[in-house]
């Protein structure tokens, strides 16, 4: 039996490198935990759907949001959001991971 | 080897009366175009002769070939001094674009901290309905440079790219900027080529050149986003998505001078009116 944070590793890995084959939000939404032998979510609450959580994780290490230090730096949540092809709520979810 | 402007800087007194005493002429002249060159411009550095030395050092060409010498040098000083003082000129129109750039740049940081912030508040509200109103009620929908909309989802886009707004003008400044630059760039390449053929390497405009090329290698923000880079210290990190670096594209207003080539017709108009080259 595979262990879990190997399933987790793996479900990253696959939205990292989605990402990086030029997939947009869509693409990343297509992906299941299921499909990686996880569950869709832990807990009652609609944010601890582990897609979501996932790609806010995944979105905030590919546009470098967890940066804080350097955030003045980044591109805007905005523009990023455009080339992502997401809601810009998502990426200010992503954006608000660290800072909150 | 000669003598730096350091050295005469702390050249003993005895030194200097040595040279005007019993030095060689191309000494003598180098020792008096060092005190021109500081009389000429502050940034050169303190006075190393008094007045009585100067006359003296002065009146010390006696030889054809002495006074050939140091006519040969005043000519050369003549055409550096005008090119310093030209390239002089240009710096301070070049800062005024630097200066209106960064005001600019920092009024787009500004406004997208503003969005920024303002949207964190929002994010707080879950009620997309609810969200829209707050959000449409409060937002100024104009601004100088800028456009205020509530996108779709209730936050606010502060937009700056569009017809004769922010970034619009960011970008016509930046052009003006690019081309003094460059302008100033063949001014400067022109002057350096004169002073190597003419081989008077003076320290003191050595000097004040530095600190001209200084004021225009000076970067106008110390921002590496708008110049389209990734901030060093995040450059760092071992996977950077080109995708990130792809989007900082649209940041990438500043002008780099390391980058601009020097204008060709600048180039040769001084070296047909200034230096007298061609």
């Amino acid at each position: 039996m595979e262990y879990r944070d190997k399933k987790y590793d793996k479900y990253f890995k696959a939205l990292k490198d989605c990402l990086k084959d030029g997939g947009n939000y869509t693409d990343l939404r297509k992906l299941q935990p299921t499909d990686f032998g996880l569950p869709n979510r832990e807990g009652d609450r609609i944010t601890d759907g582990i897609q979501r959580q996932c790609i806010l994780w995944t979105i905030s290490t590919e546009y470098l949001l967890f940066e804080t230090a350097y955030s003045f730096n980044l591109p805007e949540l905005r523009e990023i959001a455009k080339e992502l092809g997401s809601p810009y709520s998502i990426v200010l979810s992503a954006y608000n991971l660290t800072r909150i | 080897m000669p003598i730096t402007s350091q050295e005469y800087k702390v050249m003993p007194k005895k030194d200097i009366s040595t040279i005007i005493k019993s030095g060689t002429a191309r000494e003598r002249v180098k020792l008096l175009a060092e005190q021109i060159a500081r009389d000429k411009f502050v940034d050169a550095g303190d006075p190393i002769l008094t007045e009585k030395e100067f006359f003296h050092l002065e009146q010390s060409f006696k030889s054809d070939k002495e006074i050939k010498l140091y006519n040969k040098f005043r000519k050369a000083d003549s055409t550096i001094t005008r090119g310093i003082t030209n390239l002089d000129g240009l710096k301070f129109e070049i800062l005024n674009h630097y200066t209106n750039l960064r005001g600019y740049i920092f009024l787009w940081d500004n406004l997208q901290s503003s969005e920024l912030l303002v949207n964190s508040i929002l994010h707080g509200i879950e009620n997309r309905e609810e969200r829209i109103k707050i959000a449409e009620n409060r937002a100024v929908k104009r601004s100088l440079f800028n456009k205020n909309v509530v996108d779709k989802e209730g936050y606010i886009e502060i937009q700056v790219d569009g017809d004769k707004q922010l970034l619009d003008l960011i970008k016509i400044v930046s052009k003006d900027a690019t081309k003094s630059v460059s302008k100033w760039l063949g001014w400067y390449k022109a002057l350096k080529e004169y002073i190597d053929k003419e081989g008077v390497k003076i320290k003191a405009y050595s000097k004040v050149l530095k600190s001209i090329e200084e004021t225009v290698f000076f970067r106008v923000v110390s921002m590496d986003k708008y110049y389209g880079e990734l901030d060093e210290k995040l450059a760092d990190i071992d996977e950077v998505s080109p995708r990130i670096l792809k989007l900082l594209q649209k940041y990438n207003v500043c002008p780099d001078p390391y980058e601009i080539e020097p204008d060709k017709v600048a180039y040769n108009w001084f070296k047909s009116q200034i230096t007298g080259d061609e």
